[in-house]
């Protein structure tokens, strides 16, 4: 979410445990080339998601209320490796996001205390124009306590650019909010009968802290991430996928003003994906 | 090889209410290939709700807000026939509670212009229903058709120092087909990972109301089951995402895209199932 006229939100992270969970269902040992038991992934996804972000108003001018806004898709590119050695399973992932542009908003902006008579300048129809992007990876430690299922912790970090724009779309001003801490997750899979194909799907869920540009106060972001989906294994070291993630950032706002008024993020969208494992 | 097929169909009931077939032949009450499920889950889960402004007063924006935690229940019943089955389930809950919020307006007579703060405090009850078909492509995942209600009903008590104090109830229904899939792994032990999604074009309309809104729907469900070997009983714990996605076209003043008036419900979610 974005402070005062700023936005929000973030994403991703399933994707890594997603892909080594997919790699391993499938891979048997005569397939391992760096050892027995050691499996190297590299992967590559593309999501074609959609950004519901918020806008808190500014109070006391526009009230003490959250404005919410949806982007139009954008293909974002996830970049993912993963090594797994016997059971246990490192990953980490790397998403960085074209522009998503968001409709037009306005809000009525007030100086000074209501009810009052505001003739303009005092009284303003303000118009929001909105462009954003994100930059997010995470990193995960994980045990598989079945050959079909592992159970995850990692950190998470994410970070969203919003520009204010002009009314001829140029960049009137920046800034940034930052979210980052622990997750805990399940990630899974399994073949679809004798065929080459099997079913994936990833859990992960967390508490952030998030942090606005030039504000020094933290705030407290519930997280939580899924995917799940179908991939195919045409030959031994190749595998795709295809599936639908969504991901979600709770943000609580801490001004006494909002009276523990929550701002939610949410990002969701299919998924197409590649991973060669060596 | 037959246990691990059968506890991942037992799974998959879990989910959709969809039973596994494997136990049928020998041990169903209900004849070979036929099996009863009856499930209940209950879902610990937030709603963010949004309603679009009044353009004149407060600028043309949506504005949301999330509720307090609340226990919806899911009542569910399938039955499963050789590779095919129908399922049916109903949500209800206990009304929702939404933290206070404002906003400034202002209200304009002859030549004057007053800005005011208006106040909203806002409750809400959800009932949702559906009805699904499903094919089992393989013994661990199926294909679903199915039609979907969603009942709302939205209490907005307003007031402001100047302002007429009242209350606003809006009801509105979501309806439409969904289609989506089901799938399950065995992980040993009993335990078994599940997941579950549906996607939805629908149409919503407010009571009283004269236009039909445009709605994307997406639900998706994940978890862990397990079943106990010695009963008809299964058990699961997961997290789901509910997604309505309301468009308002009246509402685009600029830029790209459709203005969005998003109705999120998300949460753990943990279930009981009785097969039969």
């Amino acid at each position: 979410m974005r402070k005062a006229y700023s936005t929000i939100l973030l994403l991703l992270l399933a994707l890594v445990t997603g892909f080594a969970n997919t790699a391993s269902a499938a891979d048997t040992e005569e397939t391992t080339k760096l050892g027995s038991d050691v499996y190297f992934t590299l992967g590559y996804k593309t999501w074609i998601n959609t950004w519901q972000t918020a806008l808190n108003s500014y109070p006391p001018k526009g009230g003490a209320n959250i404005m919410t806004m949806t982007s139009q898709s954008v293909a974002a590119p996830i970049f993912s490796a993963s090594l797994k050695v016997s059971n246990f399973l490192i990953a980490g992932s790397f998403m960085k996001t074209p522009d998503y542009t968001f409709p037009d908003n306005e809000d009525v902006l007030v100086t000074g205390p209501t009810p009052t008579t505001v003739p303009p300048p005092g009284l303003v129809f303000y118009t929001f124009k909105t462009s954003a992007s994100r930059k997010e990876n995470d990193i995960n430690l994980g045990y598989y306590i079945s050959p079909s299922m592992a159970v995850t912790i990692g950190i998470k970090n994410v970070k969203q650019t919003y520009n204010d724009l002009n009314a001829d779309g140029s960049i009137f001003s920046t800034s940034w909010t930052k979210y980052s801490g622990p997750i805990v997750g399940i990630t899974g899979g399994g073949r679809l009968g004798e065929s080459d194909f099997a079913f994936y799907g990833n859990l992960s869920y967390g508490i952030l802290k998030g942090e606005f540009e030039g504000d020094p106060e933290t705030f407290n972001a519930n997280y939580s991430s899924t995917e799940l989906g179908i991939a195919y294994r045409p030959i031994s070291f190749l595998s795709f996928l295809a599936g639908y993630k969504y991901q979600t950032i709770d943000s609580k706002l801490t001004d006494p003003a909002f009276k523990n008024q929550v701002a939610l993020d949410v990002t969701k969208g299919f998924i197409l994906g590649a991973n060669l494992t060596f | 090889m037959r246990k691990t097929w059968f506890f991942s169909l037992l799974l998959m009931l879990a989910l959709l209410a969809a039973a596994g077939p494997s136990m049928a032949a020998e041990s169903s009450p209900l004849g070979k290939d036929v099996t009863l499920a009856i499930g209940m889950k209950f879902w610990f889960n937030t709603w963010q709700s949004a309603q679009g402004s009044n353009g004149a007063q407060q600028g043309t924006n949506v504005q949301s807000y999330i509720s307090d935690s609340n226990v919806a229940f899911t009542p569910s019943i399938s039955l499963k026939i050789k590779d095919f089955f129908v399922s049916t389930s109903f949500l209800g809950a206990p009304e929702y509670t939404f933290p206070e919020y404002s906003d400034t307006i202002v209200i304009t007579s002859g030549p004057t212009t007053t800005a005011y703060t208006l106040n909203h405090k806002t409750t809400a009850t959800r009932t949702e229903s559906d009805t699904n078909i499903g094919w089992y492509v393989t013994p661990n995942l199926a294909l679903t058709l199915g039609y979907k209600i969603v009942n709302l009903e939205i209490t907005d008590k307003r007031s402001g120092t100047g302002l007429l104090s009242r209350t606003v109830i809006d009801k509105a229904t979501y309806t439409g087909p969904t289609i989506g899939f089901i799938g399950s792994v065995p992980i040993g032990e009993g335990f078994g990972l599940y997941g579950n999604l549906a996607l939805g074009k629908m149409d919503m309309e407010y009571q009283g109301g004269t236009t039909t809104y445009d709605a994307d729907y997406v639900s998706t469900e994940i978890g862990v089951g397990y079943k106990e070997k010695s009963m008809p009983l299964s058990f699961t714990m997961g997290y789901r995402f509910q997604s309505i996605e309301q468009k308002l076209p009246s509402y685009q003043i600029g830029g790209p895209g459709t203005p969005i008036s998003p109705d999120v419900t998300k949460g753990f979610t943990f279930g009981i199932n009785l097969i039969f």
